[in-house]
């Protein structure tokens, strides 16, 4: 019983993850262009 | 499994203070706390709460997603409200007002749309579980449709205002504002109208006592790590906003 109920929270724990760092790579990529537009405004 | 172990301390939320450069580490320590928070928070609703008394099996669980979502969907609405008043009162040195605050408003507007959603589905879900029907128009359901629709006519307004961001943003804030007042109704007073009989467990959870320590434990952990999520994709959405009008400017 124990065991399925962990199979189970597997289920939302991947997506979780998985919509986690799909936002930690947007956050990075952001703050690349964040830093390119400063760089443009420097000159 | 104590939640001292596993929530990140208060102090890492997000720092105002921090200056932008050095942000490297620093800046995304608070986001690793979301995603181990919110890893928890998955944890706990299965394995640190129990089944609750006057549920069906195990839909007492779902408190710990689907509260957190239809809270915030309200509260990002009064978040949005706040900014278009700021905007509306706001004035630039050349007679213009500062559009960032009309950004940070819309920005507010799309995070709530989503999270109430994510209300309604996860609300209907439990409905069909513990009530026997998908959607029984409980007082609770017919205000977050109203919330839906209110939510869903800001956008169509805001696509619809074009290319005068302006002119747009004066519509889409005048907007938030006047239709506080249905807000409000919706979120306080509809769902406490004592004709309709609400079958909505609001009332359990309103005071403390009916909920266990083990569910505290939980629900609290919940509510910050869905907040903190808020907050991040807010800045996400702004930031992105603000990358797109120095373009236009150029």
């Amino acid at each position: 019983m124990t065991r399925d109920l962990y199979f189970v929270m597997a289920v939302p724990l991947i997506i979780w993850l998985g919509i986690f760092f799909y936002l930690l790579t947007i956050d990075r990529s952001l703050r690349r262009l964040e830093r390119s537009e400063k760089g443009q405004d420097d000159l | 499994m104590t939640t001292a172990q596993t929530q990140p301390p208060p102090t890492a939320s997000p720092p105002p203070s921090a200056p932008e450069p050095p942000a490297g580490i620093q800046g995304a320590a608070w986001k690793w706390g979301v995603g181990l928070l919110m890893c928890y928070v998955i944890y706990g609703a299965f394995f640190i709460a129990r089944n609750a008394v006057g549920f069906v099996g195990d839909s007492a669980r779902i408190i710990f997603f689907h509260v957190p979502c239809a809270v915030l969907s309200s509260i990002a609405y009064f978040v949005a409200a706040a900014y278009a008043g700021l905007y509306l009162f706001s004035s630039h040195p050349e007679k213009r007002f500062n559009l960032e605050l009309d950004a940070k408003s819309a920005a507010a507007m799309e995070l709530g749309f989503l999270f109430c959603i994510l209300a309604t589905i996860t609300g209907s879900l439990f409905a069909g579980m513990q009530w026997g029907t998908f959607w029984n128009w409980d007082p609770r359901e017919i205000s977050i449709v109203g919330m839906l629709l209110l939510y869903a006519a800001y956008l169509v307004l805001r696509s619809a205002g074009g290319e005068q961001p302006d002119k747009r943003a004066r519509l889409t804030t005048v907007y938030i504002l006047i239709t506080l007042i249905p807000t409000v109704f919706l979120v306080w007073v509809v769902p406490r109208i004592q004709a309709l009989q609400s079958l909505h467990p609001t009332s359990v959870l309103a005071n403390p006592k009916n909920t266990s320590a083990a569910y505290k434990e939980v629900l609290y952990p919940s509510f910050l790590a869905f907040i903190l999520l808020f907050v991040w994709l807010f800045q996400l959405r702004f930031r992105l906003y603000k990358l797109g009008a120095k373009d236009r400017s150029r």
